[in-house]
């Protein structure tokens, strides 16, 4: 038992993965080889950030750069390992083979099936540890002194501080969060906060770093709360009402009156009105200054396009569209511009001269420099806004700032005002987290305070005010969003001192790594757990797929299962690229709801629970790959348990054969000759999984490939705005789209060279045999209807779709010409017949050809930004398309003419013939036992020859 | 008429077939035979042109077959020792397959196919692939794309491999129809009773060389011998065949 065990397990494990797919009649111990060769490649990928990552000092781009590390390993080995289950898809459950085979011995379908099992960990835990081998020693030294993010911590609570007592306390909070490195001011030394605070009518103002109390900073969103109150004022004035119809106050004929709800005054202030986060004909020309190009003919366009109807039941739904409009149709109906109306109702009244749209030159020289929020925080232009300015166009200083807080504190103190301070405090809806909005306005029900926050490019800033307690606080930074300091948790600071809670520590924000021994093995146990779970839960659950399909009928499941497999090799393939680049610990924060579908995110969650401390926005995830890990082991665990009682005894009784409706028409290539060869490719390259595999390699390359280059926007802010590029012609999608045509083809071209069943060629020897221009026919056709055509239709759907029909047009046809110039150039010189020659063993070019691919993705990006500035010139847009139509005639009349000369001769490149060392031993019949092509050459014993020098290729007629 | 002269193969210098020579006339079921490994499925490929001799000439009425290769291919039918077929196909579409790559007219091929799979009892299985089929089955499609364009020369390297007893008589009697009308029949086979009831003539090789050719019962009175597989043991078998069996039952028994 034990013995048949052993035997067992190391034949399933040698043939663990479909070597066969990869390279047909390779060498398995050379492809064997250069698999593990690939692994350690990619181990040396993976080791050199862990080597290079040693400064241990606690800093921002330290942690960004080390969870940066820390997920593409994780990311990438769920990727490899997942790669691997795929390719050994046919490999991981008793086949057909395995049970015609075994089954007449006596042997225990148990023993068979612990084999397998065993077989499989064993080679999961070999490509894991392949990997990982370097980086695995190396990187646990690296991430246990890489710098921390622990969770939040407090400050002793003290006695409530009041206005005029704060000065001290926060000197002093402030001084600690100076420290170098790992306090949470450390954002270089240009930066400059400027903090206001209002208690029962004592007002001060405390400015650090690069800030003095003058200082004007953009407030970005907080905007919104002076267009919320703009509409109570206007309400009061009587000028509008809540439920007036947006509609009505945009210029006439904007936007046709929809069926149904309309959206209101009211939906807009209190982001119910169904709109997104921003206009999709958002288009900065200048992307330092995204919004100044933005006006109001541009938001009338989108709304005439959008409409204006409301959805029955609106939920919340943040949108800088939603206020930009509102503002500008409160402008409309005063007659006037939103700047103009802000100081007309607002900070004329309350005295606020520095809170303005358009800054004066002197308010220039005020306006303090602001900062990109990521290290190194480098300066960035202001952001000038027009018709968005009613969401976030206003600047303003903290001395301003306090004023408009204490009217929102004591409205009578400003009649003027007075009811429309009171009515934009009105909680209008709920809006999640035991939150409700007024207008503009967020209240917290849990502490009564009203906020809001605010960021542009350069600038984060944050107001609250609690009317119970009477106080208000502002603060403004000149640091665009971050993690190290973001403006709600100083305010929250400075409300806890002033009502004597304990305050979030302003002090740390970074730890230093913990270097030493037992904190290392800490690291190693936690980067290898980490890994081989991630590694389990993408190969159990490429299992569990499989043994869901295998509850289908045995012969649907057949059919089904390569589907499956292409599927499952897509899909990861899609999530390893789309994911994107990790983009640093203040995005995961801004977009948990969406990456916590990410499973390597929570596989690098775990990573820090057990490497220790776990920041608290990690905490969820670390939860969720334990969970998923779990689910995805009881679903390996299952498809076993369907395999041993269901698969296994249906194997031995059902054929594996389909008898099935096949594809029985085809249209004609041509002449009879070239219908032959033209179907016959067809036909193979739909049924031959291995080719199709091989053709899905070159086109999962391409695709990768291109949605990297496109850099998808998965984070939800952008879609539809300016960093979204899909809504109108852009070169990342020029080039996928080139790319992957381009690809499809070359893939194509690949696959006619790689045999099928080549000791069946002899068909096409022993016949009148197609001449070289048949067979130039029938393949360039086999491309077209296989390659070109079906991958432009697909390429043609959503660019229709996505972008104007001109620009969709230019670009198909484009795309169409470059896949017939790619075409043609295959064809050239190609004097065979599809899938009946060029014997390859183990010459399977991947990563040359991903380097290939790398290269002309680099060119192509050139390529695409030139046509991309052709799209717009039609007449030099039609000598583009004149060139590559003469190109592709050119090419074309080149192939005809390569075909028709005397020296082509359609080959079949037979197997080598090898040049044999005679050792002076004669078979007994005289005939040496090697025989040099065909089935006589397959059937001689490999260790009667001696390849010393291959012959070169023979040509037959 | 098939005619080699001197026809010669070598590997490396090593010879696989050493200068042969012989006719196959046409109207005649011409038998080759030869222990495995003799050369036998070698000189049927050079005639199909699979492998190309080192020395001689192959004529085909009298014209050496490389000077109009196209005519000798488009006259040629050729069943392979080995059923390698295309199994993706399916037994319809392999046929069909073969008769664009001859050229044939599309429907009257079109009937010829559905006639021989109704005949060789493949209609059935006509939309299977070809890995489905047994070897028995595979070896009526390799005779229906042989036979498809109504060939002068037809080869047959082990031709009713696989097949069952039915079948393997139609194929016998089809064998001699051909020949009977007027085909040229080239017919290699380790059967040797029943190359004795077709065959008019045998072709018998040793070592890639010839051993005996002439009319059976020419080499029968010459060599005073009542069966042909007296005559091929004598002629062609080295080995004590008695002995090699006791002493294989003795190694499993003991």
């Amino acid at each position: 038992m034990k013995l048949q065990l052993r035997v067992l397990y190391r034949e399933f494990l040698f043939r663990i993965i479909d070597l066969e797919l990869l390279a047909p009649q390779g060498d398995i111990r050379k492809l064997l080889g250069q698999f593990a060769a690939l692994l350690v490649l990619f181990s040396f990928w993976v080791l050199l950030p862990a080597v290079i990552m040693t400064d241990s000092t606690p800093s921002e781009v330290g942690l960004l750069f080390t969870w940066a590390t820390e997920h593409f390993i994780i990311a990438t080995t769920m990727l490899v390992v997942g790669l691997f289950a795929v390719l050994s898809w046919e490999s991981m459950f008793p086949d057909r083979r395995d049970v015609m085979v075994l089954s007449p011995l006596p042997l225990r379908a148990h023993t068979m099936f612990l084999s397998k099992v065993a077989a499989v960990a064993t080679a999961l835990s070999i490509t894991v540890l392949c990997l990982n081998v370097l980086p695995g020693i190396v990187a646990p030294f690296a991430f246990s002194a890489a710098p921390t993010l622990p969770p939040p911590k407090y400050d002793r609570a003290l006695a409530p501080v009041d206005v005029t007592g704060l000065q001290p306390v926060l000197d002093r909070d402030m001084t600690k969060a100076r420290e170098p490195g790992s306090g949470r001011l450390a954002l270089g030394d240009d930066a400059g906060i400027a903090i206001g605070v209002v208690e029962h009518g004592g007002r001060r103002v405390f400015t650090y770093g690069t800030a003095k109390p003058d200082s004007i900073f953009e407030v970005g969103s907080v905007s919104k709360t002076f267009t919320g109150l703009l509409l109570a004022q206007m309400v009061i004035e009587g000028k509008v009402t809540l439920d007036e119809r947006v509609r009505v106050l945009l210029p006439q004929a904007t936007v046709a009156k929809p069926k149904g709800n309309e959206i209101t005054l009211l939906d807009l202030a209190t982001q119910h009105s169904g709109l997104p986060r921003m206009p999709d004909n958002f288009d900065p020309v200048d992307k330092t200054n995204p919004y100044a190009d933005y006006h109001p003919a541009n938001l009338y366009a989108y709304i005439a396009k959008r409409g204006v109807r409301r959805p029955a039941h609106p939920s919340y739904l943040y949108s800088n569209l939603g206020f930009g409009l509102l503002g500008q149709a409160l402008a409309n109906r005063a007659g006037t511009t939103y700047p103009e109306l802000l100081r007309r109702e607002i900070t004329g009244p309350l005295g606020m001269n520095d809170t303005v749209v358009s800054l004066s030159q002197e308010q220039w020289e005020r306006l303090i420099q602001g900062h990109s929020g990521n290290a190194p925080h480098r300066p960035v232009h202001v952001w000038d806004l027009d018709a968005l300015a009613g969401a976030g166009g206003i600047r303003t200083t903290a001395g301003d700032m306090l004023t408009y807080l204490e009217a929102q504190l004591n409205p009578r103190k400003f009649p003027t005002l007075a009811a429309a301070l009171t009515e934009s405090h009105r909680l209008r809806a709920d809006v999640g987290d035991d939150r409700r909005i007024a207008l503009a306005w967020f209240h917290r029900a849990n502490s009564g305070i009203f906020e809001h926050s605010g960021a542009t490019g350069g600038y984060t800033s944050f107001v609250l005010f609690h009317p119970q307690g009477g106080y208000a606080v502002v603060v403004l930074i000149n640091t665009g969003p971050n993690l190290i300091l973001n403006p709600e948790q100083l305010g929250e600071h400075i409300r806890q001192r002033l009502t004597g809670e304990p305050a979030i520590s302003l002090a740390t924000w970074l730890e230093a790594g913990r270097a030493g021994f037992v904190n290392t093995l800490r690291s190693f146990a936690a980067y290898w757990i980490a890994l081989f779970a991630g590694g389990a839960f993408v190969f159990c659950c490429v299992l569990t797929v499989q043994g869901v399909a295998q509850l289908l009928p045995r012969q649907i499941f057949l059919r089904v299962s390569s589907l499956l497999q292409l599927a499952c090799f897509c899909l990861l393939l899609a999530v390893y690229f789309l994911q994107g680049p990790f983009a640093g610990p203040g995005v995961l924060l801004e977009n948990r709801g969406l990456l916590s579908l990410l499973p390597s995110y929570w596989f690098f969650g775990l990573f820090q629970a057990l490497n220790g401390p776990l920041p608290f926005m990690l905490a969820p995830w670390a939860q969720r790959a334990w969970m998923g890990l779990a689910i995805s082991m009881c679903g390996g665990a299952g498809a076993y348990t369907i395999c041993y009682f269901r698969t296994l005894p249906k194997i031995a009784e059902q054929s594996d054969i389909l008898p099935s409706a096949r594809l029985r028409w085809l249209p004609p290539f041509g002449n009879s000759l070239e219908t032959a060869v033209g179907q016959f490719a067809v036909r193979t390259l739909l049924r031959s999984r291995q080719h199709r595999m091989i053709l899905i390699f070159y086109l999962g390359m391409a695709l990768g490939l291109g949605i990297f280059i496109s850099k998808v926007p998965v984070f939800g802010q952008y879609v539809g705005s300016a960093a979204d590029p899909w809504y109108r012609a852009n070169v990342s999608l020029l080039v996928s789209s080139i790319l992957i045509i381009c690809a499809t083809v070359v893939g194509t071209r690949v696959v006619f060279s790689m045999p099928l069943e080549l000791r069946a060629n002899w068909i096409f020897r022993i016949v009148p045999a197609p001449g070289v221009p048949e067979c130039a026919v029938a393949a360039r056709r086999a491309i077209y209807g296989l390659a070109v055509a079906p991958v432009w239709a697909a390429i043609a759907a959503p660019l229709f779709i996505l972008w104007p029909w001109p620009a969709a047009t230019a670009h198909m046809v484009i795309v169409g010409l470059i896949g017939i110039v790619v075409t043609e150039l295959s064809v050239a010189g190609f004097q065979k017949i599809p899938f009946t020659c060029s014997y390859l063993p183990g010459r399977s070019y991947f990563h040359m050809a991903f380097l290939a691919f790398v290269g002309l993705a680099y060119r192509l990006n050139q390529g695409a930004a030139f046509e991309r500035s052709l799209l717009e010139h039609p007449l030099r847009l039609t000598a583009l398309v004149a060139v590559l139509t003469l190109a592709a005639g050119a090419i074309r009349w080149r192939t005809a003419v390569l075909a028709k000369s005397e020296e082509a001769t359609v080959q079949f490149d037979d197997e080598l013939e090898p040049a044999i060392l005679g050792l002076g031993l004669r078979h007994r019949d005289g005939v040496l036992p090697v025989a040099p092509s065909g089935a006589a050459s397959a059937l001689a014993p490999a260790s009667f020859q001696i390849n010393v020098d291959p012959l070169p290729k023979r040509s037959f007629q | 008429m098939l005619e080699l002269r001197g026809v010669t193969k070598l590997y490396s210098s090593i010879p696989a077939v050493n200068d042969v020579s012989f006719t196959a006339r046409a109207g005649e079921i011409t038998g080759y035979l030869g222990p495995n490994g003799s050369g036998k499925s070698t000189t049927l490929k050079m005639i199909t042109g699979l492998v190309e001799p080192t020395r001689g000439a192959i004529l085909f009425d009298g014209e050496p077959v490389e000077r109009n290769w196209f005519e000798f291919k488009r006259r040629t039918g050729y069943v392979p020792e080995e059923p390698h077929l295309y199994s993706h196909l399916t037994g319809l579409e392999y046929l069909t397959m073969v008769a664009q790559l001859r050229g044939l007219p599309r429907h009257s091929s079109a009937d010829k196919i559905d006639g021989l799979l109704r005949l060789f009892s493949l209609r059935g299985d006509r939309d299977l692939p070809l890995s489905s089929y047994s070897k028995g089955m595979r070896q009526k499609v390799l005779l229906s794309a042989a036979l498809l364009h109504n060939p002068d020369l037809i080869l047959l390297d082990e031709p009713f491999s696989g097949l069952d007893v039915t079948f393997g008589l139609v194929v016998r009697s089809l064998v001699r129809e051909f020949a009977a009308r007027g085909k040229v029949v080239l017919f290699s086979s380790h059967e040797l009773e029943t190359v004795e009831r077709i065959c008019s003539h045998v072709v018998i090789l040793h070592r890639g060389t010839i051993v005996a050719d002439d009319s059976i019962e020419a080499l029968r009175t010459l060599m005073a011998l009542p069966t042909l597989e007296q005559i091929f043991s004598q002629l062609a078998v080295e080995q004590d065949t008695e002995s090699i069996s006791r002493e294989i039952a003795n190694l499993i028994l003991a």
